[in-house]
């Protein structure tokens, strides 16, 4: 059995640009070393909020499906899509609920918001603890080799173009040292009007 | 780490009898730290943080990782682990290479035996793993990083896990201890230029393999060692570069890292 | 040793089950059905610990018919509306005070979209979506042989030709005899056993 953040791999990272984040995450299902799937996305559209989700695979569909609930009942209520701010009190509060027999995941957000235009990013702890981060914020197995990518390639203020290619380096690169997560990328850049989708070819082993 | 570990277990006292007494010992630590290596075409750089830990504590900021193997020798060892195994093979390696002690020497040092020649990189490497390995069932708890220039002023590169595996074609970049996880992906991608593409070839074609020049690879050594700092506690107080060049020779330089 | 294989192509889905009843190193039977029809174009086969299978498939057979009577007789749930169905169950167990401990392959064929469905769902209730699959030891014999013969567009022929060969590795690999594999296809015509 093992650690439960451990047994299907994968990560996550989300950056910060000048008018802009990016969130990408890697594609890979496995059971310990054995790789079952090179086709499990970890990022989920609410709307203006994207959310990653790493961890235990059973509770990323679990949490990806009761988020995906949660947000059009907001949506009926209110009229209007969720902010990236209120969809993090909304996952941190739903986490703290299982406060003594949590998911096991490790979320990430990434949006912008509508309403300010402002950039927004935060990542959680698999009890609901956010973290607010200026710059970036990883997850998952490769989550040590995210921050040494993320640390020495980020810089302040990059455009849309040059986000997606430090996000992308970093997560690769990242995945490419870890054993159990890679196998291809998505890569989302969100600016205010316009969101870019790339599917990444990485490594296959 | 966690063979290393401390065993934890509770005091237990037979009921009725001699209360029992379990005595535990474990020779080694982990003290922290970073070292990396990176070999361009005529010259090397070795670097470590200059951090001492023991757990959370601090007990050194001013503690050198990278030891030249003699003074007119470009050969230079970075060990990093348990510091007190780690600095056992530096001694023992600068012993058999330099004539620093030629009587106290147990092996007879290099140097003295033929004819004031000096060690080459390979034959360096191949005693260190000799050391390492001979240590394999009670093993110096220390991971090293062993450069030098060759024959033809061309920089070798070797690293080594605690009981001596080394590849004798020796590497391009190397890193090791606490922060290693953090650096590697950093170098792969900067050094051996991994998951580059030349543009307009619809990432068909590699980005292809150079030497960097030494300008570069300081200051790839820099952000490697200031982003290992930010994001781990372990890593930090100084940087020690060794830099040894077929042109200059050897130049030794320190900065300042974050202290917190 | 029970053996699950699933294979998609370009117009069926082909799932195999072992036909060995095993308990401990002792063959119980050799006719098993690991597989259970859950409406005309959607079933499953399931392996794991004995007593939870069976009840979990049952369950789960009779409630994917009972949604289909509630809503519209002529109307019936899509293949991957049916391993959602499942993979909640299983996850709603997983939480509970005794877990079912059961591994599934869920096979079917999309008559409005035209395409055939696989799906992989372990005791976790992960679940990922899939070209070919297997549970069990079988996975460490029959990916390698899939990974390098599968195509998305082959023929019902060629998937029973893949699967020929992945039986044939596991009577050679396997320490026991799993007793052959009950094989059945489901097409847009619905769902036949064949013999391999």
């Amino acid at each position: 059995m093992s650690n439960p953040f451990s047994m299907n791999g994968g990560a996550v990272v989300a950056m910060v640009g000048k008018d802009c984040v990016a969130i990408g995450c890697d594609l890979r299902l496995g059971m310990q070393a054995l790789t079952v799937s090179n086709n499990f996305p970890k990022i989920f559209s609410y709307g203006d909020a994207y959310l990653g989700l790493t961890g235990l695979a059973t509770d990323v569909t679990t949490m990806s499906e009761l988020f995906r609930y949660k947000v059009n009942m907001y949506r009926l209520r209110e009229e209007r899509d969720i902010e990236p701010e209120t969809m993090a009190n909304l996952v941190s509060s739903t986490l703290y609920e299982r406060r003594f027999g949590p998911y096991f995941v490790s979320p990430v957000i990434a949006g912008i918001n509508q309403r300010t235009g402002k950039p927004f990013i935060c990542g959680f702890d698999s009890i609901g603890c956010i973290d607010f981060a200026k710059d970036f914020i990883v997850s998952g197995t490769a989550s040590d080799q995210l921050f040494g990518t993320c640390e020495s390639l980020w810089e302040p203020d990059l455009e849309p173009e040059d986000l997606f290619e430090t996000c992308a380096q970093a997560l690769l690169n990242a995945v490419d040292r870890d054993a159990l997560s890679g196998w291809g990328a998505h890569v989302y850049v969100i600016t205010k009007d316009k969101i870019i989708k790339r599917l990444l070819k990485g490594r296959q082993d | 780490m966690s063979f290393l570990a401390t065993p934890s277990y509770p005091q237990q006292n037979v009921p009725g009898g001699e209360p029992t007494q379990r005595h535990g010992f474990n020779p080694y630590a982990d003290n922290g730290g970073s070292i990396i290596g990176i070999a361009g075409d005529d010259f090397l750089i070795m670097a470590g943080d200059t951090r001492h830990t023991a757990g959370y504590n601090i007990n050194s900021r001013t503690e050198r990782k990278v030891y030249r193997l003699g003074e007119e020798s470009s050969l230079v060892l970075a060990t990093v682990g348990f510091g007190a195994d780690a600095k056992w093979l530096a001694d023992t390696m600068k012993r058999a290479v330099d004539v620093c002690f030629p009587r106290l020497s147990m092996m007879k040092d290099f140097k003295f035996q033929h004819n004031l020649k000096d060690m080459t990189v390979s034959a360096a490497a191949q005693f260190l793993f000799t050391i390492l390995y001979g240590n394999r069932f009670f093993p110096k708890y220390a991971y090293c990083i062993l450069g030098g220039l060759d024959k033809n002023g061309k920089a070798r590169l070797f690293s080594y896990d605690p009981v001596g595996s080394y590849s004798k074609e020796g590497e391009r970049r190397a890193a090791a201890g606490a922060a290693s996880s953090l650096i590697v992906p950093f170098l792969d991608n900067q050094v051996e230029f991994k998951n580059q593409y030349v543009p307009g070839t619809q990432g068909m074609t590699e980005r292809p393999v150079e030497y960097l020049p030494l300008e570069k690879v300081e200051m790839l050594v820099k952000d490697a060692f200031t982003s290992a700092t930010e994001r781990h506690i372990e890593v930090g107080d100084g940087l020690q570069m060794v830099i040894v060049s077929a042109q200059h020779g050897v130049r030794e330089e320190i900065i300042e890292l974050k202290r917190d | 040793m029970e053996v699950l294989l699933g294979i998609t192509g370009k117009d069926f889905t082909l799932i195999a089950a072992s036909k060995a009843a095993m308990r401990g190193v002792t063959i119980l039977k050799a006719t098993d059905d690991k597989t259970k029809t859950l409406n005309s174009h959607t079933m499953m086969a399931y392996s794991g610990e004995s007593g939870d299978t069976v009840q979990f498939a049952e369950y789960i057979q009779a409630n994917v018919q009972l949604y289909g009577m509630r809503n519209n007789s002529n109307w019936q749930l899509s293949p991957s509306a049916v391993a959602s169905l499942i993979r909640h169950e299983l996850a709603r167990s997983l939480r509970s005070r005794n877990p079912y401990h059961v591994n599934l392959l869920v096979g079917g064929f999309d008559v409005t979209e035209n395409k055939p469905h696989l799906y992989w769902l372990d005791y976790l209730a992960a679940q990922a979506s899939l070209p070919y699959a297997a549970h069990g030891y079988a996975q460490y014999y029959c990916l390698s042989i899939l990974d390098k013969h599968h195509h998305p567009d082959i023929d019902l022929e060629k998937g029973i030709e893949l699967l020929k060969m992945c039986r044939d590795e596991l009577i050679n690999r396997l320490p026991i005899d799993f007793k052959g594999l009950l094989v059945k296809v489901i097409t847009a015509d619905g769902i036949r056993e064949i013999e391999l």
